[in-house]
């Protein structure tokens, strides 16, 4: 539930792709709002009119070392101190360096239980610069170190492809092609000088397990698509009730092997001998589910589940989960 | 489940309204002045008669983030989110700012209250009383969070990510000894008797190190981050604030390793500060359900007093003669309240 917390929106993108000329857009646009931005980027040109602090991006391993339990010490600090103030802030930004991973960002989200408490992640927002995303997404980077720009937006909710005054049309649809392989569950927005309607990246509640998980219908049913990026996206449907102990043992096992590898998931399940639909979603092994409403008269029961990650395998993941159907 | 504790009435001697989330709370070290700093930056001191201002202090924009008097130097040394420290001669009311550079989150004087040690981002500086630099130490990986000082006064500790880390002010050029650890400290505490060094943690843990020996036991398994820690003043006992208790560790005989502590419980919320008085065997704890308890734990856990505030307590000291609390809220309040004998 989100109710009373203010939504922080996190704001990935490689230098250049425009971060500062949408944050003085948002600011702009957002005029009389108090909004509070955690900058991360050194040579940017300033902001007025809003509190700026910045942050000096600390990564700090829980869980005993385990990587993909990685939290932002500094936001921890940061936005400790931002949430105590009984002067509030309606909405704080967290800007990311061109080459931070999202990872630890979101998962302090999750693994804080004061932030949890305070503030509502509401959305994971990249953008991309049309021009020269497709240059950065072929960079070949050492064994072991993930391609930034893939990463950004794998783990992205909203994508914008800014700057798309620069590039044919053809070239712009091949370009959200190749994103959509990435992540076909984002919503992809274009732009020219970072304007977009700010009510599709504001306030969106994208991890917002109370508000239905629009998963496109579409992007589940589509199964015959070419992928020739590691990362990619998987989405299924499967009909039936879960049994919730083979459920627990499924997630527990996936999470365990493949966590590092799975960048976000999310799905809405149907639970045998439960009323409410079940909700859930993660970043790498955080996990984080919870009862929704009950299912509707007449609304088929299924299970709907959707993954962005690194070598997922379709058939695999929809095989070892169907295994769950009760009876 | 815990019977849950009931507030009497909050009756301060007096009452001081900041107006911001109280981040720290001081008595001077004859007990007649108070300094309180907010999140607004405003800083006070305070009589602790009754309230009156004596000095309104510099502002630290973004937020004043610790004080602490000099035990013996007539000094008080205030810390911003601004990255600026400040010394106060309490004689002249003047002071001195010594840039550091980033936020000031940790402040220590030496037991001897001639120098204060700040932990200023990654930095880890020691301040003379009359604001000059006597040492400073660069290597840290990761922000300082807390400063702590060795009882005989010769190494000062910086808690970070990572384990905390000894220097020596009067060795400056030594390399640093490490207790290394993975993990993020968020509070250290050295026992009185300088033989314990006790940290709390992000990962719900409190670590404690044996000095000088390094030897390590870790209690694990709280179901928060560990901001509350204290020493009693007989290095017996380690009160450490969680969600909804207290829990009390003892380090006599063979130690806490596979005991069982004492729980304080009866709270709602999050226990966000405990402190031992400074010679007797009373403990008070501030919560963020507004409760300021006292209990004499040794003889009973139920407590001698209760009072409740209108917002988290955020800040708690005994007096220097053990007689009264003073305390911090969320919502701005600043007072005294006497501790029946």
């Amino acid at each position: 539930m989100t109710a009373g917390k203010v939504p922080v929106t996190v704001l990935t993108g490689f230098l250049g792709s425009g971060k500062t000329t949408l944050l003085n857009y948002v600011l702009t646009e957002r005029h009389g709002k108090r909004i509070a931005v955690i900058e991360n980027e050194f040579g940017e040109i300033g902001i007025d009119d809003a509190l700026v602090i910045d942050a000096d991006e600390e990564i700090f391993e829980m869980n005993n070392g385990c990587i993909c339990c990685t939290v932002r010490g500094d936001l921890i600090r940061i936005l400790g101190n931002l949430m105590r103030r009984r002067d509030a802030f309606d909405h704080i930004i967290i800007e990311t360096t061109g080459l931070a991973d999202p990872a630890p960002v979101a998962q302090t989200f999750f693994v804080d239980d004061e932030i949890r408490a305070a503030l509502a992640l509401d959305a994971i927002v990249t953008l991309v610069d049309a021009k020269h995303l497709s240059q950065h997404l072929d960079e070949v980077k050492p064994d072991g170190v993930e391609n930034e720009a893939v990463e950004q937006l794998a783990f992205a909710d909203r994508i914008i492809v800014n700057k798309t005054d620069l590039v044919t049309h053809d070239e712009l649809e091949a370009l959200e092609g190749r994103i959509r392989n990435i992540n076909g569950v984002a919503d992809v927005l274009r732009a020219e000088w970072a304007k977009v309607d700010l009510d599709r990246i504001l306030g969106v509640g994208a991890f917002d397990l109370g508000r239905a998980l629009d998963i496109d219908a579409a992007f589940l049913t589509d199964t015959d698509h070419q992928h020739d990026e590691s990362v990619g996206s998987v989405g299924f449907v499967i009909p039936g009730e879960i049994d919730g102990d083979r459920l627990n043992d499924w997630l527990g096992t996936l999470l365990r092997t493949q966590g590092v590898d799975i960048f976000r998931m999310k799905g809405v399940l149907a639970i045998a001998g439960t009323e409410e639909r079940y909700v859930f979603q993660g970043v790498h092994m955080l996990f984080d589910g919870q009862a929704d409403r009950p299912w509707r008269a007449g609304e088929t029961r299924e299970n709907r589940l959707v993954f962005i990650g690194r070598n997922l395998d379709r058939a695999e993941l929809e095989r070892s989960f169907a295994a769950c159907v009760a009876g | 489940m815990p019977t849950m504790l009931q507030p009497g009435a909050l009756s301060p001697t007096w009452r001081v309204d900041l107006g911001e989330f109280v981040s720290t709370v001081a008595w001077s070290p004859d007990g007649t002045a108070a300094a309180a700093g907010s999140l607004s930056g405003a800083a006070l001191l305070l009589s602790t008669r009754d309230g009156q201002v004596v000095q309104k202090l510099t502002d630290h924009p973004l937020g004043v983030l610790a004080l602490s008097f000099s035990p013996a130097s007539g000094r008080l040394a205030v810390g911003g989110q601004d990255g600026l420290l400040r010394i106060y001669d309490l004689a002249t009311g003047l002071d001195t700012a010594h840039t550091c550079g980033a936020w000031v989150q940790a402040l220590a004087w030496a037991p001897d209250g001639a120098t204060v040690a700040a932990g200023a981002g990654r930095d880890l500086v020691v301040v003379a009383d009359d604001g000059t630099e006597r040492a400073s130490w660069s290597d840290v990986p990761s922000t300082i969070t807390s400063v702590a000082w060795a009882t005989n006064g010769q190494r000062v500790a910086a808690g970070c990510y990572g384990g905390p880390r000894w220097y020596e002010p009067g060795a400056p050029g030594a390399t640093a000894k490490v207790f290394d650890w993975k993990g993020s400290i968020l509070t250290l505490a050295v026992a009185p008797n300088g033989k314990w060094l006790a940290a709390g943690n992000q990962d719900n843990s409190v670590h404690i190190w044996r000095l000088w020996s390094a030897d390590d036991l870790q209690m694990s398994g709280y179901p928060a981050k560990v901001e509350a820690i204290a020493w009693d003043p007989t290095s017996r006992f380690l009160a450490v604030g969680s969600v909804g208790d207290v829990t009390i560790w003892d380090f006599s005989g063979r130690g806490p390793r596979g005991s069982t502590p004492v729980v304080l419980d009866g709270f709602s919320r999050r226990v966000t500060v405990v402190r031992y008085q400074h010679r007797g065997r009373r403990l008070a704890a501030g919560s963020a359900d507004g409760l300021i308890v006292v209990w004499e734990p040794a003889r009973h856990t139920l407590p001698i007093q209760v009072v409740g505030t209108d917002d988290e307590v955020s800040a708690l000291e005994w007096s220097p003669d053990d007689t009264r609390l003073l305390f911090g809220t969320a919502s701005g309040d600043v007072g005294v309240i006497d501790v029946p004998g």
